[in-house]
């Protein structure tokens, strides 16, 4: 039989009847397209439209009896009345700046270190990327064990260090309002800084070595070569990761919940653990009231769109031309 | 079309060569290589402790909470030993040895910890094995169903041609940049009334099945697999779904295995959905989190559930670093 081959079949270029080779590609697209497609439409555009459409509703309830009611820009101008949503942006703010900025440094520094041919570079490696697969809550977990009051581990170190410089040392990293987002900062970065180290040794990768060798005839040491090479040539790189780290360093949420002692709720000590993510998340699921928390959530969006905004600008204005 | 900013990382690329040196900068040389590997190992030391300190924790005998310092004690007893011949004199004997292991080691934390059931809190009776299982459900279920989606989604966009292609793929990519707390009501809405998902598995599994970063990911993976073979195959006969299954599939395994892996650890370390979604379908994490009631008493039992939780996913990163790299450093979108 002509055109039988090793799957004893007519070739499928062939085609038949309605199904002609077109159309069963035209099909087959379709198919392998659909799944991930419907998905991310529904599950961010249509989410991302409705919690744009929520928010100017007020009395939303997840529960079907409730009637929608139009309140306009209402739930909005609850959010700027709302005294500690400031107090949250305020609180993630000293996070993200402590995280952001130590891990674009630390991160650097340490990947071009890594870069110097070391030797047991396998084991640091190892060392340094393996607390990125730590969960967020198993993290905050052990950090609290370390710096437990009196009997913390790290908590007898951090009481001299601070008696020598506050009249009222920190007892407690994370038990005092003060100390609190600082050690927020410090769970983050040890299991966050792998993959800025990741990054950043990648980019370093990217870079002609000729240039090093050039600028080290010229008599350049590691720290002019560091400025004047490996900055300017990593910038998008840099930009990349301040951006995406603000972005994530925002939402800054799980390490917040373990935080607080047995019967405590999340948010203290004094509100000094207050985040906009947990305020979201309780007026939604605490008081159910949809609407106002999407508001919130679109608010958080749009200061985050702006900072974005700001760092891409800034990213752009030293560009070499 | 979308750039990437930085290479993937390949991990045994070879470091950038120290180009060659001056006489008389050799001591200067030697003084810095000291100061990198001081630096560098200081470092390594700090970021494994707290691992360390979690595994001895779990297993030290009971802890206390601010009764008793959180330090090993002496590896040795003394023991004071009458002398004979003289009476009411005592001689001082020092024992090293294995008592000490069991001096201070035990498994009653991870007993506790195995037969307790979730805590007031919680309003569970999941124990932790439950927890685990539910855990490795989530995860492996989650994982599969993303990589088969991500997958022929990506084949289609790197080998089929069809109009819209690059709308399409940027429309997907624009979601990467849209923050999680933007579409966690309306998913949870949307799941409740649309899926009746409510504390079941498929609530907390469909909505997270489809990512943008995965179906960009396996797109540029089979951009590079050559159109012949594809083309060879469907000559030979194969359909569509024959082609894909059979050639492209096998093809992309390294991509899928890498991106797995991201796809497993980010499951197995999910709090936000689960708490959101489930009410006693209790995951590894939150159970964690429910350990609050047991940590303000004492931390061995709740250093033995992070051990737990953490456990799989060090074994598992251990295994495969080199994936693991790779598809971390494949992520760096560009505009």
């Amino acid at each position: 039989m002509p055109g039988k081959n090793a799957y004893g079949r007519q070739p499928a270029l062939a085609g038949s009847g309605f199904l002609t080779y077109k159309r069963r590609e035209k099909f087959a697209t379709f198919f392998f397209l659909l799944p991930a497609l419907a998905l991310i439409a529904v599950f961010s555009y249509v989410s991302f439209l409705l919690t744009l459409g929520l928010s100017f509703f007020g009395g939303v309830n997840w529960l079907p009896t409730q009637h929608l009611t139009f309140v306009g820009f209402a739930n909005y101008a609850k959010v700027l009345h709302y005294e500690l949503f400031w107090r949250s942006l305020a609180n993630v703010s000293v996070f993200v700046v402590e995280y952001v900025l130590i891990a674009l440094v630390l991160g650097l520094v340490i990947a071009s270190l890594m870069e110097q041919k070391i030797k047991g570079i396998g084991f640091l490696r190892t060392a340094y990327f393996v607390p990125m697969v730590i969960s967020s809550a198993a993290t905050a977990w052990i950090f609290k064990l370390l710096f437990i009051k009196k009997s913390g581990l790290l908590a007898g170190p951090l009481l001299t260090v601070t008696s020598w410089i506050s009249d009222k040392p920190i007892e407690s990293l994370l038990g005092d309002p003060r100390s609190v987002m600082t050690g927020v900062a410090v769970m983050a970065l040890w299991g966050g800084l792998g993959y800025w180290i990741l990054i950043y040794t990648a980019g370093l990768r990217s870079i002609d070595p000729q240039l090093y060798e050039s600028a080290m005839i010229d008599g350049a040491g590691f720290w002019r070569r560091t400025y004047h090479i490996t900055v300017p040539l990593l910038r998008p790189v840099i930009l990349f990761l301040s951006i995406t780290g603000v972005i994530r360093a925002f939402q800054l949420f799980a390490i917040i919940l373990i935080l607080p002692s047995y019967g405590e709720s999340a948010g203290g000590p004094d509100d000094a653990t207050q985040v906009p993510i947990l305020l979201i998340y309780n007026i939604a699921f605490g008081q159910r009231d949809f609407g106002y928390a999407s508001a919130m959530a679109v608010a958080l969006f749009l200061i985050l769109l702006i900072f974005t905004l700001i760092q891409a600008k800034l990213g752009h204005l030293g560009k070499p031309a | 079309m979308a750039e990437t900013v930085i290479q993937p990382l390949q991990e045994d690329a070879p470091p950038v060569e120290p180009p060659p040196r001056f006489a008389g900068a050799v001591a200067r040389h030697r003084v810095n290589r000291a100061i990198i590997y001081i630096m560098l190992w200081a470092g390594a030391l700090a970021m494994l402790f707290p691992l360390f300190w979690m595994l001895l924790v779990s297993a030290k005998k009971q802890f206390y909470m601010e009764k008793e310092v959180v330090w090993l004690p002496k590896p040795w007893i003394v023991k004071e030993v009458p002398v004979e011949g003289e009476a009411g004199a005592f001689r001082k004997e020092v024992h090293f040895g294995l008592h000490y292991f069991t001096r201070i080691f035990t498994t009653e934390n991870y007993g506790e910890l195995l037969s307790r059931t979730g805590g007031k809190s919680s309003g569970s009776s999941d124990n932790f094995i439950t927890c685990t299982f539910n855990s490795f459900i989530y995860s492996s279920v989650a994982t599969l169903g993303n990589l088969l989606f991500c997958s022929m989604a990506g084949y289609a966009f790197a080998k089929k041609r069809f109009r819209g292609n690059n709308f399409l793929l940027m429309a997907i990519l624009a979601t990467m940049m849209v923050p999680g707390i933007m579409v966690l009501l309306p998913n949870f809405v949307i799941t409740l009334f649309g899926l009746h998902g409510y504390n079941n598995f498929a609530g907390l599994i469909i909505p997270g099945l489809a990512s943008s970063f995965g179906v960009f990911l396996m797109r540029q993976y089979m951009l590079s697999i050559p159109d012949d073979l594809i083309n060879a195959a469907k000559v030979d006969g194969a359909g569509e779904f024959r082609t894909f299954f059979t050639i492209v599939l096998p093809l992309a395994v390294p991509m899928l295995a890498a991106y797995g892996i991201l796809l497993v650890l980010g499951y197995w370390n999910n709090l936000l959905w689960p708490m959101v979604i489930t009410k006693d379908l209790t995951v590894l994490q939150i159970a964690l989190l429910n350990l609050r009631e047991v940590g303000s008493q004492r931390l061995g039992p709740v250093m033995a559930g992070a051990t737990i939780s953490s456990a799989p996913v060090i074994i598992l990163f251990l295994c495969v670093r080199k994936q693991f790299v790779r598809v971390m450093t494949s992520g760096a979108l560009k505009g």
